[in-house]
């Protein structure tokens, strides 16, 4: 059996059997996600109120023109790449630190490694309200510390400065979601063979070396796949910015997302929602695109393939 | 075997048959009712009670409270009625209510209450439109300086003397005044900012289907909003909750705001020195709170729900509702002595009222909602981003012109 060819395979059953058992998951795709995706898609050239789902015209690329010309998608997605960007490489790079720091050998590991998940299970509404309390002017965490350093801030309402809210959104996001990030990469920590470390130790390699030679290789696979999760998760966050500053303020926090909710439920214009949410697409289309590229290259570059 | 089988699966279609029938015979009508109010610490509980007693004496229909969030009531039930659903009564704010009649998500009120029987405040007008009715009022308040009489013993009556004791009363922990000035709350945003408008003579629109956001009285509104925002004199950042905790904890001197917040100070302080006086603006117009009570196009229970309509504006249950809410309600009740002294902002609201205006974009009720967007986010250009109030202004009308002509 090892021997033969994919083609020299004879399945048992009839021809239809395949169909029979890939028929209940593409029910569900078509059903679930193509329909919906279709009917956004012929949506977004349509002009619909929320109020009226049922009249919609069709205006042809007007959602779309409207959105560049006169909306402010030129900011919302600079917003969105800043996001998504600084989302990745804090919340994966906290979490490599973390998770190398907690594969070293030290007293109270385990307790450490359960504190540090903690943020994680953290609710996003809770983590919100807390957050925008911590950085609240007059009775925030934050501002009573640089106060008590005499530094030239403190008076700042931080969700309400247009400088100062991307980043405040930014710290309180990657405080909640790295310790995913660490704790992914910790167990593929636990997959690099210690036989590996010990020869490059042997062979007189430093620490930094160590990682490039034995380690990295190992749990690049897994790094790789946690920038795309996040990368996807940060292009679609809602929860925590819409509580916090609701893209504001003046569109210093307004995601694709926000902006999605923003058209479809405060202007009520689904046509427009739709557009955006289809901008959306294509750019989480190629983000994936250029995953697979960029693995497929690493992986042709170690000569897997 | 099979005829005792047989028996007991007659025996029990029999028993089935019998409940569903009994069962529909004295089943009520549910109508379900959704609003914010229900949601209320206080003031939700004293409202169903309210309802609770209509339940009472009904034998044939059964209102049912169904508690939304402020913030999140219009976007719940507009999706809802969207999809042909939604609850069959609903509290709208007056945004939100003008929103839905071009829709034709709101159910004629004309055949189905004769409003000779009731005798209804003034604000009660907006409740028609193109002379149909869509609601009626349910609550109402205008806006007024709320001042706490043991930091500001008189009350100001200009802009600039309530600038100057504004100042002197803002001191350690204390402050001299607080409104909203961030986009989380922007209804309330909107609320304060078109009461300072108003105040300075703006109107939002001509009335005659012309916005009217950058002409001169309104950037002097915008122009004083952004003075008190520069004289440090408002805690930045605190959320409406909050600085009303404040308020009834004594350390904030005045705050112009409707007549509900003043029941809740009431309720939460009994103790608390605090007198109610006109808004120190040049011009007395400020802005007018009204929710409508509605039908949903979309309801099954038409005729319930308007049972139930009758019964709530009867006198005896209006005297009871405003009891309850702690504001005006949609008609004139008169007040006993006990209750005036009880409540004495009372009056002082209904004089206010006098000279209140819809917070809405006359001419442009439905698109109200897409405007405040636009204006607000100049606004916060003007107090944050170091626009001046004529160039925030001017672009905010070319945005709002854009939009409207979609």
């Amino acid at each position: 059996m090892a021997d033969l060819r994919p083609s020299e395979v004879r399945l048992e059953g009839n021809s239809w059997t395949p169909y029979l058992f890939a028929a209940p998951v593409a029910i569900y795709l078509i059903l679930f996600q193509f329909y919906p995706l279709a009917q956004e898609f012929y949506l977004s050239f349509t002009s619909t109120d929320l109020l009226r789902p049922d009249d919609n015209p069709f205006v042809g690329l007007d959602n779309y023109a409207f959105l560049f010309e006169a909306g402010d998608l030129h900011n919302v997605l600079w917003i969105t790449a800043i996001y998504t960007v600084c989302c990745v490489v804090f919340a994966v790079g906290f979490g490599l630190l973390a998770a190398l720091l907690l594969d070293a050998p030290f007293i109270g590991r385990g307790v450490a490694r359960a504190l540090v998940t903690i943020p994680w299970a953290a609710p996003s509404v809770a983590v919100a309200l807390v957050f925008t309390w911590m950085f609240n002017a007059q009775y925030g965490i934050f501002n009573h510390g640089l106060r008590a350093l005499s530094l030239p801030f403190g008076a700042e309402n931080w969700l309400d400065n247009p400088l100062l809210a991307l980043p405040a959104i930014l710290f309180t996001t990657v405080w909640q979601i790295f310790p995913f990030s660490s704790v992914v990469i910790l167990a593929a920590l636990q997959g690099v063979p210690h036989e590996l470390r010990e020869a490059a130790a042997i062979d007189g390699a430093d620490r930094f070396n160590i990682f490039k030679i034995a380690v990295w290789p190992t749990i690049q696979p897994t790094v790789f796949m946690l920038v795309l999760f996040v990368t996807i998760w940060s292009l679609r966050r809602f929860d925590l910015i819409w509580l916090m500053t609701q893209g504001g303020p003046i569109g210093a926090t307004n995601t694709m997302v926000i902006e999605l909710y923003r058209q479809g439920f405060v202007y009520r214009d689904l046509g427009s929602a739709a557009a955006i949410g289809m901008i959306g697409l294509t750019v989480a289309l190629v983000v994936t695109v250029i995953y697979f590229k960029v693995t497929l290259a690493a992986e042709r570059a170690q000569g897997k393939r | 075997m099979k005829k005792v089988i047989r028996g007991i699966m007659l025996a029990t279609t029999t028993v089935l048959a019998t409940a569903g029938y009994v069962s529909a015979t004295f089943a009520k009508d549910k109508v379900t009712f959704a609003a914010a109010v229900f949601a209320e610490a206080g003031r939700g509980d004293r409202v169903r009670a309210w309802i609770d007693t209509f339940n009472k004496g009904q034998d044939d229909v059964e209102v049912e409270p169904v508690a939304i969030p402020f913030s999140s009531l219009a976007n719940t039930v507009f999706t809802q009625m969207g999809g042909g659903g939604g609850p069959d009564l609903i509290r709208f704010d007056q945004t939100d209510f003008f929103a839905a009649i071009p829709s034709g998500r709101l159910l004629p009120l004309d055949n189905l209450i004769n409003e000779a029987n009731f005798k209804f405040l003034a604000p009660d007008r907006f409740m028609k439109v193109d002379g149909k009715r869509y609601g009626l009022l349910f609550d109402t308040t205008g806006y007024a300086l709320l001042y706490n009489t043991k930091l500001v013993p008189t009350p100001p009556t200009d802009f600039e003397t309530f600038l100057k004791d504004a100042k002197a009363q803002t001191k350690e922990g204390t402050f001299g005044y607080a409104y909203r000035a961030t986009m989380a709350e922007r209804a309330g945003f909107w609320q304060d900012v078109t009461n300072f408008v108003y105040g300075f003579k703006g109107r939002w629109s001509d009335g005659k289907g012309k916005l009217t956001l950058n002409s001169p009285d309104v950037v002097a509104g915008i122009a004083a909003y952004k003075a008190v925002y520069d004289a440090e004199i408002i805690p930045k950042g605190a959320d409406a909750a909050t600085y009303r905790r404040m308020f009834w904890e004594g350390k904030i001197a005045m705050n112009v705001d409707n007549g509900g917040v003043a029941a809740i100070f009431n309720q939460n302080a009994p103790d608390l020195p605090f007198k109610v006086a006109p808004s120190p603006f040049p011009d007395k117009a400020q802005g007018l709170i009204m929710t409508a009570l509605v039908i949903n196009a979309n309801s099954k229970q038409p005729k319930a729900a308007a049972k139930f309509l009758n019964w709530a504006y009867a006198p005896a249950n209006q005297s009871a509702l405003l009891q309850a809410m702690g504001t005006n309600v949609g008609t004139d009740v008169p007040l006993t002595p006990e209750q005036t002294a009880a409540r004495p902002w009372l009056a002082a609201y209904a004089k206010a009222m006098e000279n209140a205006l819809p917070q809405v974009v006359q001419g442009f009720e439905d698109k109200t909602p897409e405007i405040q967007q636009i204006v607000l986010e100049q606004v916060l250009q003007v107090l944050q981003g170091g626009a001046s109030p004529q160039q925030a202004m001017d672009k905010a009308q070319a945005l709002a012109e854009r939009r409207v002509r979609r």
